[in-house]
């Protein structure tokens, strides 16, 4: 990210900031001061997430003065940028990523058997990540074919592994 | 002591877990997106059934051969496997494209070597020390260290923008604050999920942030190359080393002095002694075009920081670094309780540590140097096969402690948060350490206000807390402006005054 960027992103950041440390000093106030079990005022439970909210508060205004200071608050963000964002090859490699990884972590597991959700995770990430267009028919079929093996491979060890070698449950 | 400790692990079964490990260590150092915190914390959930001796031994194996690990990348690909072997590619590198790989490997096997021995010394000399030092410590003190730990880490794994490191740092004392707290036993910022009443584990939120947002980063960034070079003779010669003895036993001490510094960690300690290496150089000119001295001084000190950062997980439980974070969570997992009572309660664990540290550093020289050309070509499994299988063990290795599915979404979360943090240059450091500095902190100040009667002033008036707050005011202000002009008017003003007398 370049210096520009740097500071529009800090913008957003310190914002954000300031709007949790708000609410985290707004709910450490309201936490219940447990009078009802005569504790020592001083020992209540929102005093230290207080300080805490407080502290971060004050950095962030920090964060947002320096941003301001660097004209952050101009994000300047319109659909030709954006569109181009999500265009660049390293934008869908990122966002694929994070998408089979969320599919799997809260898509399959639970839902369906460990191994099958694992051997699924990975043959969808191996084949997906390894497609070209320009491949011939031939080495398409045998990438597929690889990716199906590496999964089988991949799916069995760790089940096992984990089943029976360290008594886990899986889930 | 020491050779008592070493004793217990002079068996067979030791001594296999000592080779596997640490070559596991390498291999995982060794590959870009693999990072020694994330070994650890994956081996964590491993060796999580095993007698606390036998698992702390593999962490520990894991720990110092990841870390050395990642020397291979940084001199063949030109990227560190692990962030503490950032210096080692400034010299390896340019060494590996002019041919000398093999002599690389060589000379920076033999100085993570020595770095590593320089670490352990200092490990078995200063943590009884500290330690018996840290008994005076109570909670002004434990309150007044907590601040520091993460005011330090910010600072120094953010010396760009210090402000982003504390900011981190906050922020993972406050995570720390989710969940049941310690002394009342009231749940806070849980918003009635029964999962989050029992607060953030430390080890589903490390897999995530140095492992889930690794891997993000890794299929993000451009395909990796290997320099297609011969790999010469390895075994470097005495003389090849001995002529830097000066850069190693500064290095040495340089590596384990920082990473004795909580949450700081082995990238900043190889940074250092590199800077600290060239300026004293004789040939400075030649640093980041294939100097053996820079290499010499950046895997001496990496390795030297592994033996640095137990100090303070032994004698204080603050971890001097992400990787010695796990280490420390680790230990606890396997009732084994670092901190000031540790000199009183099992003072043989110290030197069982120093003789594990050893154990793996013996491992890790002889496999280091063996195996070179045929380990080589893990590095060239690509990164679309092998990023599934670490996203797999991330999620099995998140959910394998406590068998629940929840862990598995923090350590989704994390890993999210943390891909965020890096490429907005927050460091994640400081929000691990704060993480486990949480419970310290917050138990500490409201005992520390019961004891003195809502009176702060002891702050400053115990003396170990006042250099301790010192410090910290000298940390936050080093980094601002009008401090920086007034040290330097400050210098002008005493050599100017050296000048006019002579």
């Amino acid at each position: 990210m370049n210096e520009k960027d740097m500071h529009k992103a800090d913008f957003v950041t310190s914002v954000v900031l300031l709007v949790f440390s708000i609410t985290v000093v707004w709910m450490s106030i309201e936490m219940p001061r447990l009078e009802n079990r005569d504790i020592n005022p001083l020992t209540v439970p929102g005093i230290v997430p207080g300080f805490l909210g407080v502290v971060i508060g004050i950095f962030s205004l920090i964060l947002l003065e320096r941003s301001l200071r660097h004209r952050g608050y101009k994000l300047e963000l319109n659909g030709e940028k954006l569109g181009f964002f999500f265009r660049k090859s390293s934008s869908l490699r990122m966002f694929g990523t994070i998408g089979l990884a969320l599919f799997y972590a809260w898509g399959l597991i639970g839902r369906i058997p460990y191994p099958v959700s694992t051997f699924l995770f990975v043959f969808l990430f191996i084949v997906l990540f390894e497609y070209s267009k320009s491949d011939t028919a031939e080495r398409k079929r045998k990438k597929i074919l690889m990716a199906a093996v590496m999964a089988v491979v991949v799916s069995a060890i760790v089940s096992a592994v984990f089943r029976y070698l360290f008594l886990v449950k899986l889930p | 002591m020491f050779l008592d400790g070493l004793k217990q692990y002079m068996n067979f079964w030791s001594i296999f877990n000592v080779l596997w490990a640490t070559q596991l260590g390498i291999i995982v150092g060794m590959l870009p997106g693999l990072t020694a915190t994330m070994g650890i914390a994956l081996l964590t959930t491993l060796t999580f059934k095993m007698p606390a001796a036998d698992a702390v031994l593999i962490l520990i194996c894991m720990y110092v051969g990841a870390i050395y690990g990642g020397s291979r990348s940084a001199i063949l690909l030109n990227i560190p496997g692990t962030p503490a072997n950032a210096a080692t590619a400034m010299d390896g590198h340019p060494l590996a494209r002019a041919g000398y790989a093999g002599s690389a490997i060589g000379i920076g096997t033999t100085g993570s070597f020595l770095g590593s021995i320089i670490g352990l010394i200092f490990l078995a000399v200063f943590t009884p020390l500290i330690g018996n030092f840290a008994l005076n410590f109570q909670s002004f003190e434990f309150f007044s260290l907590a601040i520091f730990g993460v005011v330090i880490s910010g600072n120094l794994t953010a010396p760009k923008d210090p402000l982003k490191g504390w900011i981190s740092g906050f922020l993972g004392l406050f995570v720390a604050m989710i969940g049941m707290e310690g002394i009342h036993a009231h749940v806070r910022f849980a918003f009635g999920s029964v999962d989050l009443s029992g607060g953030i584990d430390l080890i589903p939120a490390m897999v995530g942030v140095f492992g889930f947002s690794e891997i993000i980063s890794v299929m993000k960034n451009r395909k990796l190359e290997v320099v297609q070079t011969e790999i010469n003779r390895v075994i470097p010669r005495i003389r090849d080393v001995a002529k830097h003895w000066k850069t190693i036993i500064r290095s040495g001490v340089i590596g384990t002095f920082i990473g004795a510094i909580p949450g700081v960690g082995e990238d900043i300690a190889a940074w250092v002694s590199y800077d600290f290496a060239k300026n004293a150089s004789k040939e400075p000119e030649k640093y980041g075009k294939g100097s053996y001295e820079g290499l010499i001084s950046a895997e001496t000190a990496n390795n030297a920081a592994c033996g640095g950062t137990i100090i303070p997980v032994l004698s204080l439980a603050i971890p001097g670094s992400a990787p010695a974070a796990v280490l420390l969570a680790a230990m606890f997992i396997h009732n084994v309780r670092p901190g000031p009572l540790i000199m009183i309660e099992s003072p043989e664990f110290v030197y069982q540590t120093v003789a594990m540290v050893f154990m793996a550093t013996i491992g890790m020289y002889i496999l280091g140097l063996s195996m070179v050309r045929w380990l080589v070509k893990v590095l060239t499994v690509p990164r679309e096969k092998l990023m599934p299988i670490v996203f797999v063990l991330c999620v099995i290795g998140a959910y394998a402690i406590h068998s629940r599915i929840f862990e598995i979404g923090v350590m989704v979360v994390f890993g999210l948060i943390g891909f965020i943090m890096k490429e907005m240059d927050y460091p994640v450091a400081p929000m691990v350490l704060g993480i486990i500095l949480g419970d310290i902190l917050d138990k500490n100040l409201r005992r520390a206000l019961v004891l003195s009667e809502g009176n702060l002033l002891p702050l400053i008036t115990r003396p170990i807390s006042l250099v301790i707050v010192l410090l910290t005011v000298l940390t936050l202000v080093s980094k601002m402006p009008w401090f920086r002009t007034l040290t330097a008017q400050i210098k002008q003003a005493i050599f100017g005054l050296f000048k006019k007398v002579s």
